[in-house]
């Protein structure tokens, strides 16, 4: 049974995009981090990484928060 | 582009930083463009302040990366105008001045002096056409609702 709460087929969709997008992100700012000549660049493309990271679990705690309420 | 490229001395094949941040911003840009048409796709309040809470980090992301481009000459986007109007110089403050004055005329002419042009020479009021009739009509119909 749909609950209330739990999300729509379209917003699951554009979450699940999401979440491709930012593990994408985090990989190639990793990548990128190593790569780098410029020290101040690789700190930004560090905090830029992090930031992605709690983006990631964010999206992740929404999706699981609506399956949850799949039942 | 005349940016300074900056290889790696190790290896050729590798990006070079400008293109690292380029790649990073079109990426953010384009998870900025997925958030927003979540936010308008989002049913419920919640799921709507999430999308909105990774937007807003995704403009502070993008602003990061801009200023840093910026910073080191990477990414200059000209002022709209200035580029042609240095280039140009008076000749074309000139003709901006006359675009808008043509503008007025414009209005004057498509508006004002031409109107009823379109209508046929029986149609014109003042002629002897069907504004002409239909005048001593509604007088009647007026005189009839005084009575």
């Amino acid at each position: 049974m749909l609950q209330q709460n739990s999300l729509t087929q379209k917003e699951r969709a554009y979450l699940k995009d999401a979440l491709e997008l930012e593990n994408l992100c985090i990989t190639k700012c990793s990548v990128y981090a190593d790569q780098c000549s410029d020290h101040d660049l690789k700190n930004m493309m560090f905090s830029i990484t992090k930031s992605k990271r709690h983006h990631a679990n964010m999206i992740k705690q929404e999706l699981g928060n609506s399956e949850l309420q799949y039942q | 582009m005349d940016h300074p490229k900056q290889f790696s001395p190790t290896s050729r094949n590798r990006l070079s930083d400008r293109d690292m941040l380029l790649d990073l911003m079109i990426t953010e840009k384009h998870l900025s463009r997925l958030y927003d048409q979540g936010v308008l796709e989002s049913t419920s309040s919640m799921t709507s302040n999430t999308f909105e809470r990774l937007q807003a980090d995704t403009h502070d992301n993008v602003r990061t990366i801009f200023t840093a481009m910026q910073q080191r000459g990477w990414y200059n986007p000209e002022r709209a105008g200035r580029a042609e109007r240095l280039s140009k110089g008076k000749q074309k403050q000139s003709t901006e001045f006359f675009d808008t004055t043509a503008d007025s005329k414009y209005a004057v002419s498509s508006g004002t002096r031409r109107f009823g042009r379109r209508l046929s020479r029986e149609q014109r009021p003042g002629k002897s056409g069907i504004f002409n009739n239909q005048k001593p009509e509604t007088d009647f119909e007026d005189r009839q609702y005084r009575n």
